[in-house]
């Protein structure tokens, strides 16, 4: 995910990569000029026609080590809905300073929804380094405030690097211009990023998608199961025997994290909603739950409004009992007046109470149950982090 | 589910009857502009029956008897010949949600849609206030939408698909694979559709030929070139 405050080159940059490793097809890249190579990224008229990105978009590169997807950012805060939307898909993320301009709001404001969503992975990237004279002092300066602001916010940055993306310096390769700068060009820290490991050792957690014919459908999101294993079913409790997996048109003895299978289980057939968990699991049934949440739209939302909460497969009707603290996005600020409403774009730290028993579990021991989103009047209006 | 019987929703198709066990347990529609190529309406007859699909074919035959095609102009020819087509067709039939098998790698309008996207009554794609989609918690659907459409394969490459139908033995037609120097990347109308010099007459091999292409898939498909926001404009007003 590239992110940063708007005009500090995000979509430049992901041109730029794009072009220099050759992963643009070379109709595409005639159709752009080469000073505006953001224009590779934003494709809707108003995109172009304003000079601005509107909406995330994903593309794809390769290196010789790995493949990418790159996750574009809209810069702008009336859009950052949309960068929220975008950055929830990221495994690590590079921040974008303009070297001149040095920290801005949707600098610090990006900072914040990397460190709200998880995203420890941080690459500080200072661009426009040519328009300093390719300063190591200034580069300094800039990398300082950045790294400073991001350890607030309990990110310890990855690397940083040097870049002029508008010229391609430092981006694939070393440069003579900054001779001073002894460390990798951007793409070979990218290449460094090491995936999440898998904890083969986990307890086994299913999500139930839906009943269908019979057969339990969904996907593993953690541990493996093997045909004739008793699990427990959540939240109800009961117990159940797998008989068989199916991935069609296969019948396997065993599935693992990530795999969608049919299992057919017995003598209960849990439906959508249902987990079904190792009897070793931990996960736990819970009606009150202590989450940092992320309002997104401009409707406020107050204590005790109708919301309902959407998590893994789980949908139940809830409401917010308690706000313990609101911080602003951009400044992480405290907001002192008062606890009973959250606006948009502050990140809230609240006590939530459901209508009926949820399985969750903290995001950092199972994040696919440990995220959620809270929806009003049909429309998803924030996202949660349970602690 | 929209099926085209080209690459992409074939293997979207694939994957339906994988995760209901071997079935379809929806209608699946195919947008007929009349002026596919032949081989892919025995394709499409061949699978239907194979698969046991509950096909329904849907056409614009108004248009068609007006004469309607791709000399009046691109942009009219598309959206009368399938967007229209489709708008008929859901009129006389209510589905909550329709499956497309766009991918944000073919063009850049369509990398910026949603897994879960909502049209409205008049079928538009409100493209500059998308609802936000996190982590896998998709868009659930208001009254007041006409349907929302459904994207699973988005994040899917081309080469992805390649592949995923070299993985699962899925059955494409035969247009992909190269006959006398040249093959289809993309396929779809007759009239719009060019071929590009190619060698690659299985799937291996064409799997081969793109980890080395310089070429954009859809550099054959006429309605991408006639102006640079002309898939937008047809987007903004319902087209796939």
């Amino acid at each position: 995910m590239i992110v940063g405050h708007v005009d500090h080159g995000k979509s430049t940059l992901i041109g730029r990569l794009l072009a220099d490793t050759g992963s643009v097809a070379g109709d595409r890249l005639a159709e752009v000029k080469d000073q505006e190579l953001a224009h590779l990224l934003d494709h809707l008229e108003e995109e172009r026609e304003q000079g601005i990105t509107i909406d995330t978009t994903q593309t794809f590169f390769r290196t010789e080590k790995r493949e990418y997807v790159i996750i574009d950012a809209p810069g702008h805060v009336e859009f950052l809905k949309n960068m929220v939307t975008g950055a929830s898909q990221a495994d690590a993320a590079v921040l974008v300073v303009d070297a001149v301009d040095g920290v801005r709001e949707q600098t610090r404001r990006h900072a914040s929804v990397l460190a709200w969503l998880g995203i420890d992975r941080v690459l500080v990237v200072v661009n426009k380094m040519d328009l300093v004279g390719y300063s190591q002092a200034a580069y300094e300066k800039v990398r300082e405030a950045v790294i400073d602001h991001l350890a607030v916010l309990g990110i310890k940055a990855t690397d940083s690097v040097p870049i002029s993306a508008k010229n391609g310096v430092n981006i694939i390769r070393p440069e003579q211009a900054m001779s001073w700068y002894t460390g990798k060009c951007l793409l070979e820290v990218l290449d460094n990023f090491c995936p999440e490991q898998n904890n083969a050792e986990a307890a086994f957690v299913f999500p139930v998608q839906g009943l269908y014919k019979g057969k339990v459908l969904g996907r593993v999101c953690s541990g493996s199961i093997l045909s004739g294993d008793q699990v427990k079913v959540l939240p109800a409790g009961k117990l159940v025997t797998v008989r068989t997996i199916d991935r069609y048109p296969e019948v396997v003895g065993r599935a693992t994290k990530g795999e969608s299978v049919a299992l057919s289980v017995g003598p209960d057939q849990p439906g959508r909603g249902a987990v079904l968990a190792g009897m070793d699991s931990c996960l736990k049934v819970v009606r009150k739950l202590k989450a940092q949440i992320f309002w997104l739209v401009f409707d406020e939302v107050g204590i005790n409004d109708p919301l309902v909460m959407r998590c893994a497969t789980q949908q139940v009707r809830c409401r917010i009992r308690s706000i313990k603290s609101r911080i602003g996005s951009e400044d992480l600020r405290l907001i002192e007046d008062g606890k009973e409403r959250i606006r948009e774009r502050e990140v809230a730290d609240v006590e939530i109470i459901a209508e009926h028993g949820l399985v969750a579990s903290s995001f950092n021991d199972l994040p696919e149950l440990g995220r959620f989103v809270l929806e009003k009047d049909g429309r998803v209006c924030a996202g949660g982090i349970i602690q | 589910m929209l099926w085209s019987m080209g690459k992409d929703s074939t293997a979207l198709l694939w994957l339906c009857r994988k995760a209901f066990q071997g079935e379809v347990p929806f209608p699946v529609i195919h947008i007929d502009t009349g002026r596919k190529f032949k081989e892919i309406y025995e394709f499409r007859e061949r699978l239907a029956a194979e698969w046991g699909l509950d096909l329904r074919v849907a056409r614009n035959d108004r248009a068609l008897a007006d004469g309607m095609g791709p000399n009046r102009s691109k942009i009219d020819c598309c959206t009368e010949l399938k967007t229209n087509a489709l708008k008929q067709y859901l009129a006389a039939n209510d589905h909550a949600a329709l499956l497309l098998a766009i991918r944000r790698d073919e063009h850049g309008v369509r990398a910026k849609e949603r897994v879960f996207s909502p049209r409205d009554q008049s079928f538009r794609w409100d493209y500059k206030s998308q609802p936000p989609e996190l982590w896998d918690q998709y868009y659930s659907g208001k009254r007041s939408d006409e349907h929302v459409r459904v994207h699973p394969l988005l994040g899917w490459r081309e080469i992805d698909v390649w592949e995923y139908v070299e993985r699962e033995k899925i059955p494409v037609v035969s247009l992909y694979l190269a006959k006398n120097g040249r093959r289809f990347r993309s396929i779809g109308c007759e009239c719009c559709c060019g071929s590009v010099g190619s060698t690659a007459d299985s799937i291996d091999k064409i799997v081969a030929e793109l980890k080395v292409s310089k070429v954009s898939e859809r550099s054959g498909r006429a309605q991408d070139k006639e102006s640079a926001f002309i898939m937008q404009k047809l987007r903004a007003l319902g087209y796939m």
